[in-house]
C-alpha cells in the first residue's frame, strides 16, 4: 500500500505530525502498535467513586505480575488499568542494580491520554545550554526557530497559563490561568519577597481553563475541574491525539490509521538513500506486511524509536538505520524525579477550595539563572501546590467511634508540597541496546542501562535544600522530605536517543528533526532532544513534529524525495 | 486547630499528586476477580459477626451514616475474594480473629455498641502507633509507609474506612462529594458547616 507520508505512532509527537501532514493534503498512514480506542468503553471518567471495581485497586497478584514496572506510576489504578503496558507482556532488561524504569501506554493515542499536561516552552537559554558548556551536541536551532510553532501548537491544544515575562520560560499563548488559591498565594509572597530571583506562578497545562471558539468547533468544552484526566475526559478538554489531533487529521479525509501494527523495521533502499516504507507485525496475527511512502515521520516514543532504527539494520547500514554516528539509542535523559518537600503551614488562612484543580504552581529555574549553583551546570525547577490537608489524612490515624467521624469531616492545616524536575545531561552511555533475547512478536528485547551521573547528583542536595527553605520562608515546618532522586525514568520524560545536532559525525537528525544519513526520514519524538532543560518536554516534541512536518511537505513539494 | 502533625504518608502523596493535577484514585464496591483471588471465598459466620461488630463500632451510623449502610463487611468480603493475595487474606483473617476475642468474654461482637468502643480503641490505637520498617524493606522518603505496629490491623481497618468513605452512603450523606465541580473557587471561607471533600483518596 502507497501513502505520501507515513507516521509511526499516534501519541503526543504522532498526532501532530499527522494532524499538520494531512492538513497540507498528504494521505497519510499511522501506525499504532497497540489497540483502538473506544472512547464510550474505555473512558472511566464518568464513573462514580463507588461505581469502581475492588475501591479501584488492581487485584494485588495482578499488579506483582502483571505491572511491577508500571505500579509504580502515582496514575495506575484499577479505573486507568486499560491504559498501561503488562510488563509481563513487554520486557526489557536493565543492568543488575541499575534500574529504569519504563511507563508505557500501548493504544491509540499512547501516553497523551495519561499525560500530567504541564506544558513549558524551553527558552533559548536551554537551546543554547549545550554550545555553552560543551554537554551534548549543539542544537541546531534556536529559540527563534521554534517560537512560532510553539504558538501554533499552544493555541491548537489550549493551554492555560499567565505571562510572566521570563526569559528562562518563555510566554505563550495562553489561555486563562487557574487561580493560586490562599495558602499558594502566601507561599508566592514569602519566596518571591525572600528570594527575588524567584517566581512562583499557576502552573501551564494543557486544560482547558476556558474553552475558546476554535476548541469548540472541535467538539471540546471547558475543564469540568475534575481532576480525572486519566481516565478519559468525555469533555475532551485536555489535550490527547484523542480529543484533538486525531480527529483533526481524520476530518482531511486524507488519514489512514492502522491499530495492532508493530513497526518493526524502517525498510531503506541504498540505491536511492531513502526510507521507502515501514514494514510491521500484527499484534494479533503476527503476520508481517510492508507499508510504503515518500516520507516518514518516526514517533514511537524515544526508546521505541531507537527499538526501531536499531532493528532496522541492514548491509548499507550495519549499525542500523540513520545510526552512522553511533549515537542512536545513547543520550536517554529523564528528569530528575520525586525530589519533594513537604510542610505543614501552622497558621495559614481560614479558607479552603471548590472543585479539584488540574494543574498547581510552577518555580521556574533560578539556578544558574538569577542564583548561583552549588557547582554543578543546568538547573531544576519546581511543580507543587498547597492544600488544606483531607480526608484521608484523619482516615488512616487511630480514632473510633462518632470523634473519628467527626474528625474525618474537619479540615486539616494548609499542605504546602513541592518536587524539584532537575536538568540530566546527554551522556552517551546512558543507552538502549538490542539484547539477544525476543519478545512476542519475534522484536530484540531491549536492553535499558541508565543512572545519574555527578552533575545531577550534585544537584539533589541543593533542590532539598533550596524546597526546605522556600516552604520555611512561608513560615511552613518541614514534616517531609525526599532523601534520593526516584529511578531513572519515573519522571516519564525519556528523551534523547536520536539526537538534533549540527554534525552528523556526532548527532542523528539535523535542524528540520530530518535524518542526517536518509533526508526522508523524520524523527520527531523525544528522541530528538538534544538536551532535556528541565521544563515538561512533550510541548516541544509537538511543536518540534509540526516544524518538521512544513519542511517535510516542502520538501515533497519540491520533489526532494523523488 | 487541633490536628496531628503526624501525617499519613500516603495522605500526603494524595494530596501531592492532587496538588499538580494528577488524577488519584477513588473506589467504590464493585468487584472484579483477579489473579490469585479466592473466588470461592466466604466469612465463617463469626468472623462476618466480627467485622460487623468492627465496622459498626469504628464508624457507627450515628446522625449521619455508617459503615454498614455502606454494606462494609460485604465489601470486605469481596475484596478477599477478588483483590487480596493469599498474603493478605490471611493478615486480615488474622486481623478478625484477634478483634474477635477483644473485650470481656472473648467475644467482641457480643458486646454492646460501649464495650465494643471500649474495648477496641485502646487495641486501634496500639495497632496503628508507627514501627520502623520491617527488615529488608526499602525506605523512599517521603512516600513510603508508615509502617504500623500490627499490619494486618491496620490493613483491615484502611479497607473499612475507604470502603465507607467512598461508598455512595458516605459521598451522599457524610462528606460533600461533587463528581463533576464544573468550576475552580480559589478561596472559599470555611465554616462551622464546612466539612471536608470526599471521595479522593489514596489506597
Amino acid at each position: 500500500m502507497q501513502f505520501d507520508a507515513i507516521v509511526i505512532g499516534s501519541g503526543m509527537s504522532g498526532g501532530i505530525a499527522a494532524k499538520e501532514l494531512c492538513e497540507a493534503g498528504l494521505k497519510t498512514l499511522v501506525i499504532e502498535r497497540g489497540r483502538d480506542v473506544d472512547p464510550t468503553e474505555d473512558f472511566t471518567d464518568m464513573k462514580q467513586p463507588w461505581e469502581l471495581d475492588n475501591l479501584n485497586m488492581i487485584p494485588e497478584e495482578t499488579l506483582a505480575e502483571d505491572y511491577p514496572v508500571q505500579r509504580q506510576c502515582y496514575a495506575v489504578n484499577e479505573a486507568t488499568k486499560h491504559w498501561w503496558v503488562k510488563d509481563s507482556e513487554h520486557p526489557y532488561t536493565t543492568p543488575e542494580g541499575k534500574p529504569f524504569t519504563w511507563i508505557r501506554g500501548y493504544h491509540k493515542g499512547g501516553r497523551s491520554i495519561m499525560w500530567g499536561r504541564q506544558s513549558y516552552r524551553m527558552s533559548e537559554m536551554d537551546f543554547a545550554a549545550n554550545a555553552k558548556d560543551g554537554h551534548g551536541s549543539d542544537w541546531p536551532i534556536r529559540y527563534a526557530d521554534i517560537a512560532p510553532w510553539y504558538d501554533k501548537v499552544e493555541s491548537f491544544i489550549g493551554v492555560s497559563g499567565t505571562r510572566e515575562g521570563l526569559p528562562q520560560l518563555p510566554d505563550g499563548e495562553f489561555l486563562p490561568g487557574f487561580e493560586l488559591n490562599d495558602g499558594e498565594k502566601i507561599f508566592k509572597s514569602a519566596v518571591e519577597s525572600e528570594f527575588p530571583g524567584r517566581k512562583v506562578i499557576i502552573g501551564r497545562c494543557a486544560n482547558l481553563s476556558k474553552a475558546g471558539p476554535q476548541h469548540e468547533a472541535q467538539g471540546r468544552a471547558s475543564c469540568q475541574v475534575r481532576s480525572l484526566c486519566e481516565r478519559g475526559c468525555s469533555f475532551k478538554a485536555y489535550h490527547s491525539s484523542l480529543n484533538t489531533s486525531l480527529p483533526a487529521a481524520e476530518a482531511t479525509g486524507n488519514m489512514t490509521l492502522v491499530t495492532d501494527a508493530i513497526a518493526a523495521e524502517i525498510v531503506y533502499d541504498p540505491a536511492s538513500k531513502r526510507a521507502t516504507g515501514v514494514r510491521v507485525i500484527d499484534a494479533k496475527t503476527k503476520e508481517g506486511r510492508t507499508y510504503e511512502a515518500k516520507v516518514i515521520f518516526c514517533c514511537a516514543s524515544a526508546l521505541g524509536t531507537a527499538q526501531i532504527l536499531l532493528n532496522s539494520a541492514s548491509e548499507a547500514m550495519p549499525n542500523g538505520l540513520a545510526n552512522a554516528s553511533d549515537q542512536v539509542g545513547r543520550n536517554i535523559m529523564d528528569h530528575l524525579y520525586a525530589l519533594s518537600t513537604a510542610g505543614i503551614l501552622p497558621n495559614g488562612p481560614d479558607t479552603t477550595t471548590f472543585g479539584r484543580r488540574p494543574t498547581g504552581i510552577y518555580i521556574p529555574r533560578f539556578r544558574n539563572v538569577t542564583e548561583e549553583s552549588d557547582g554543578y551546570l543546568r538547573g531544576y525547577g519546581y511543580q507543587g501546590g498547597a492544600s488544606r490537608m483531607g480526608w484521608t489524612s484523619s482516615a488512616n490515624q487511630p480514632g473510633v467511634g462518632e470523634e473519628f467521624k467527626e474528625r474525618t469531616r474537619r479540615l486539616g492545616p494548609w499542605m504546602i508540597y513541592i518536587s524539584g524536575f532537575g536538568e540530566m545531561l546527554p551522556n552517551p552511555e546512558n543507552r538502549l541496546t538490542l539484547g539477544k533475547g525476543k519478545d512476542n512478536w519475534g522484536l530484540p528485547i531491549p536492553h535499558i542501562d541508565v543512572s545519574l551521573g555527578p552533575n545531577e547528583m550534585a544537584m539533589v542536595g541543593q533542590i532539598l535544600a533550596d524546597g526546605k527553605a522556600m516552604i520555611e520562608a512561608a513560615g511552613g515546618q518541614v514534616v517531609a522530605q525526599a532523601t534520593e532522586p526516584g529511578v531513572p525514568g519515573l519522571g516519564i520524560h525519556e528523551m534523547g536517543t536520536a539526537r538534533m545536532g549540527t554534525d552528523p559525525k556526532t548527532s542523528v537528525l539535523g535542524k528540520f528533526n530530518q535524518a542526517h544519513d536518509v533526508p526522508n526520514l523524520y524523527i520527531t519524538d523525544g528522541a530528538a532532544m538534544a538536551s532535556a532543560g528541565c521544563q515538561n518536554p512533550s510541548l516541544t516534541y509537538m511543536a518540534l513534529s509540526a516544524r518538521a512536518a512544513d519542511h517535510a511537505v516542502q520538501q515533497l513539494k519540491a520533489g526532494a524525495f523523488g | 486547630m487541633e490536628f496531628s502533625m503526624e501525617m499519613s504518608r500516603r495522605a500526603m502523596l494524595e494530596r501531592a499528586m492532587l496538588l499538580v493535577g494528577a488524577t488519584v484514585a477513588v473506589g467504590g464496591c464493585k468487584l472484579s476477580p483477579g489473579d490469585g483471588a479466592d473466588p470461592n471465598f466466604k466469612f465463617a459466620e463469626a468472623q462476618y459477626r466480627t467485622l460487623t461488630a468492627l465496622a459498626d463500632t469504628l464508624l457507627p451510623k450515628g446522625d449521619s451514616v455508617g459503615a454498614l449502610d455502606a454494606k462494609a463487611p460485604a465489601q470486605i468480603e469481596g475484596l478477599i475474594r477478588n483483590w487480596a493475595s493469599k498474603e493478605t487474606r490471611e493478615k486480615l483473617l488474622g486481623a478478625i480473629d484477634e478483634v474477635g476475642a477483644l473485650g470481656e468474654g472473648g467475644d467482641f461482637a457480643a458486646l454492646d455498641p460501649a464495650a465494643r468502643a471500649a474495648a477496641l480503641k485502646p487495641f486501634d490505637a496500639a495497632a496503628l502507633e508507627n514501627v520502623p520498617p520491617p527488615e529488608g524493606v526499602k525506605v523512599t522518603p517521603p512516600f513510603s509507609g508508615p509502617f504500623h505496629a500490627n499490619p494486618g490491623y491496620s490493613k483491615l481497618r484502611q479497607l473499612i474506612v475507604f470502603a465507607f468513605y467512598y461508598s455512595q452512603a458516605a459521598l451522599t450523606e457524610e462528606l460533600p462529594y461533587e463528581h463533576n465541580p464544573g468550576r475552580w473557587d480559589a478561596s472559599v471561607p470555611v465554616t462551622p458547616e464546612t466539612r471536608n471533600a470526599g471521595g479522593l483518596g489514596f489506597m
